[in-house]
């Protein structure tokens, strides 16, 4: 009975082993695209950044200090990033988005007429920055959160593997060695009582 | 007292607009570089000397229309015994006067040129000589309207 | 006259002729008077031989290139020290303090040569200090709408101009938006600020920032008026913000219309037809091409080679600078009048431009060459 229930639930573990296993090399998988990506995307946001701060000493240079502190209370502030998340392997990740941080020279708050093109630059500069900031800032978060399920996956299986499994089998073991001992000594026992049971109709017979 | 004729009158107004018109020229040329000249004073107090040098140029003119005028009231006679002169020698006399009385005004054009000459010596003092040159240039026909009364007086025949 | 016995009167023909005589001289000078109007120029002398000394003064290539060839920040103010600067510039540590010293000298020589004008004749000077009224006001604007204390917002301000430097104090710390508005009530500002205050949620300062920019042309306009000089000047520097406008507009993906509302009208060389090929224009090559037969035509694509160069709009800036430079000089070629005056005054604001751009170059430590390309020198 315990054996038959056990059985089963070794198949059942077994299963959740290989689940756990698939689980944890997909997300490996993912990560590692996302691995492959960030440094593509940490360049970028080092060289936008880069640009965007040298823009602003071009600009600094052109317009001096006051024009261009002036100009800069006008800009209207960025839009918001937004938050969001969604589901890999079951893993929630986040989504930073910006509703394009780069604006149309109508929009982003300073009158053109009156104002220096260096302003584009750098306004530009620096919106395209945040954009692969955020971007980068992105996919740093969801390597991390990948990576700590990744480990969680991992140990999980690793105890399966090591502890649930070995242990259910040594019981397995152990039930199917006492009834196989049990066997043997029934069928010892039947043989010598069937034995016996010659030899007496023998002492009878005789 | 003279004797007054028609002719002797019309001269003497020649001589006078001869003298009064170029004064009035001459003036014009040197104030303009007169108030020029205060205007760079002020950061300039070591080129006075050179602005009043290029402010005295279209002065000249003055002293030609003084000598014009001394010459018609001489060549008429008003210094000694007075020519007899007809209402029509004295409009020519008139026109004897004319060409100091208009040609003076070059002063005045002058004048621009040593205006201009005082704000390029405040740039580059070096170039005073070059500036005075330019603005002597105008003297020419200042000269010209000098020989011009000068030569109608002669054939007028009052030099006789 | 022998043979005519003509007279009226007391007066014979003798007489008469005598009399015409004088009278057509008279009449001479009285018409060479009027046609050639000498005394048109007195009002202008004294101040445009004052422009010319003070313009004598302005720093020399040379000083230029040493200053933009100094070692550090430091050499930099040590070398401006030496020049007519010098006794202003005590202690001055910083960027800031050099360009507090220079808005300062900047405010004083506009003072001073302002004030050599009769009253009258200072029009258009008066028309194109307007420029620094209405970048002072926005200023203004941007820091009351922002919250800044008013000692940081008047940090921006160089009180150059109408809007006296009490009205601006006034104005900076002012709480609110009404309270603002309600400062210039009845002057040209207060119906675009009372629309500002409005709009300000939904569109931010760009109407009103559009608005001050159409008045700033508008008094020139009128003040430049019967002055050839300055008409040419001001045709030129509209033609140029528009060359530069349309530019921007199609880097920056503005539309048709929005451009069409940004083009100034009155530039000498583009006009009507030209204009309307900027707006059409489908990308930058297109407006190059419309301005092709004009003057700028060869300088402005040489800065835009620059700009997908360096992939920044710098050299545009500067170039367009360095046309107006020479627009503003030619301005001031005649020995006397208004454009003397007004060259100085430009020539003075793009010398103060020229050292805050070395001082904060040097701040950053660029060299020569690299400061040499993003500045503009008289």
């Amino acid at each position: 009975m315990v054996l038959i229930r056990l059985r089963r639930r070794l198949g059942v573990t077994k299963r959740a082993h290989e689940l756990l296993e698939e689980k944890k090399n997909a997300l490996i998988i993912e990560l590692y695209s996302v691995l492959r990506q960030l440094a593509g995307l940490r360049k970028e946001a080092y060289e936008n950044l880069l640009k965007a701060y040298r823009d602003l000493v071009d600009a600094e240079v052109r317009l001096g200090e006051g024009d261009l502190k002036s100009v800069s209370l006008a800009v209207r502030p960025c839009p918001e990033v937004g938050l969001k998340t969604r589901k890999v392997m079951g893993v929630a990740v986040p989504v930073l988005s910006i509703a394009d941080p780069r604006r149309p020279l109508s929009a982003r708050g300073y009158g053109v007429v009156g104002t220096s093109p260096v302003v584009d630059q750098v306004a530009g500069g620096f919106e395209e920055a945040l954009r692969s900031v955020a971007r980068w800032a992105e996919s740093e978060a969801v390597i991390r959160r990948l990576a700590v399920e990744v480990e969680k996956t991992r140990r999980r299986e690793m105890a399966l593997d090591k502890i649930i499994i070995p242990r259910l089998l040594e019981s397995i073991k152990y039930i199917e060695f006492c009834l196989e001992e049990r066997e043997r000594e029934d069928l010892f026992r039947l043989k010598r009582t069937r034995e016996r049971a010659e030899r007496g109709v023998h002492a009878i017979t005789s | 007292m003279i004797e007054m004729t028609e002719g002797l009158a019309l001269a003497a107004i020649g001589a006078g607009l001869a003298i009064g018109s170029s004064g009035l020229a001459a003036s014009m040329g040197v104030g303009i570089c007169g108030a020029a000249g205060c205007g760079v004073i002020g950061e300039h107090p070591d080129k006075f000397s050179k602005i009043l040098v290029l402010e005295f140029v279209p002065g000249t003119q003055g002293v030609y229309g003084l000598l014009a005028g001394l010459l018609i009231l001489l060549t008429t006679g008003f210094f000694g015994v007075p020519k007899p002169l007809t209402t029509y020698m004295g409009i020519a006399v008139i026109g004897a006067a004319l060409p100091v009385a208009i040609a003076m005004h070059s002063s005045y054009w002058q004048g621009v040129t040593a205006l201009a000459g005082i704000g390029a010596v405040v740039k580059k003092p070096e170039d005073f000589g070059r500036c005075v040159v330019m603005a002597v240039m105008s003297e020419t026909y200042a000269l010209f309207g000098l020989l011009g009364t000068v030569l109608i007086l002669y054939a007028l025949g009052l030099f006789a | 006259m022998p043979g005519v016995e003509l007279s009226i009167g007391p007066l014979d023909i003798d007489h008469l002729l005598g009399l015409a005589a004088v009278c057509l001289v008279v009449l001479g000078l009285v018409v060479t008077f009027r046609k050639f109007r000498p005394m048109k120029i007195v009002p202008y002398i004294f101040p445009s031989s004052y422009a010319r000394g003070l313009e004598a003064k302005l720093l020399k290539t040379g000083q230029i290139q040493e200053l933009a060839g100094s070692e550090s920040f430091e050499s930099f103010v040590e070398i401006l020290s030496r020049t007519g600067y010098g006794q202003y510039l005590r202690g001055a540590k910083s960027y800031s303090d050099v360009e507090r010293v220079l808005s300062q000298r900047f405010v004083e020589t506009c003072q001073s040569v302002s004030e050599t004008f009769l009253r009258g004749k200072r029009a258009p000077l008066d028309a194109y200090l307007r420029k620094w009224d209405i970048k002072n006001l926005k200023s203004v604007v941007r820091g009351v709408y922002n919250h800044l204390e008013p000692a940081e917002t008047l940090q921006m301000i160089v009180p150059v101009g109408g809007l006296s430097l009490v009205l601006l104090q006034k104005a900076a710390e002012a709480k609110d938006r009404e309270s603002l508005s309600s400062i210039f009530r009845g002057t040209e500002f207060g119906p675009l600020l009372e629309k500002l205050a409005v709009e300000y949620g939904q569109k931010g300062f760009i109407a009103f920032d559009s608005a001050l920019d159409k008045l700033m042309f508008e008094a020139m306009d009128t003040g430049f008026r019967k002055v050839p000089a300055l008409e040419r000047f001001l045709g030129a520097w509209k033609d140029l913000t528009n060359i530069q406008t349309a530019i921007r507009a199609k880097t920056e993906g503005l539309s048709k219309e929005e451009l069409a509302g940004l083009l100034l009208s009155g530039g000498s060389v583009l006009s009507g037809s030209r204009v309307r090929r900027l707006v059409e224009a489908e990308g930058v090559e297109e407006i190059l091409n419309a301005i092709a037969l004009t003057p700028y035509s060869e300088v402005i694509r040489e800065a835009v080679r620059r700009c997908d160069e360096w992939k920044s709009l710098v050299p545009l800036d500067v170039a367009v600078n360095e046309i107006l430079v020479g627009k503003a000089k030619e301005m001031g070629a005649e020995p006397v009048g208004m454009g003397v005056v007004l060259s100085y005054i430009i020539a003075l604001e793009y010398e103060i431009a020229l050292i805050k751009s070395i001082a904060r170059g040097k701040e950053e430590g660029l060299g020569a060459e690299e400061l040499a390309a993003r500045i503009v020198a008289w």
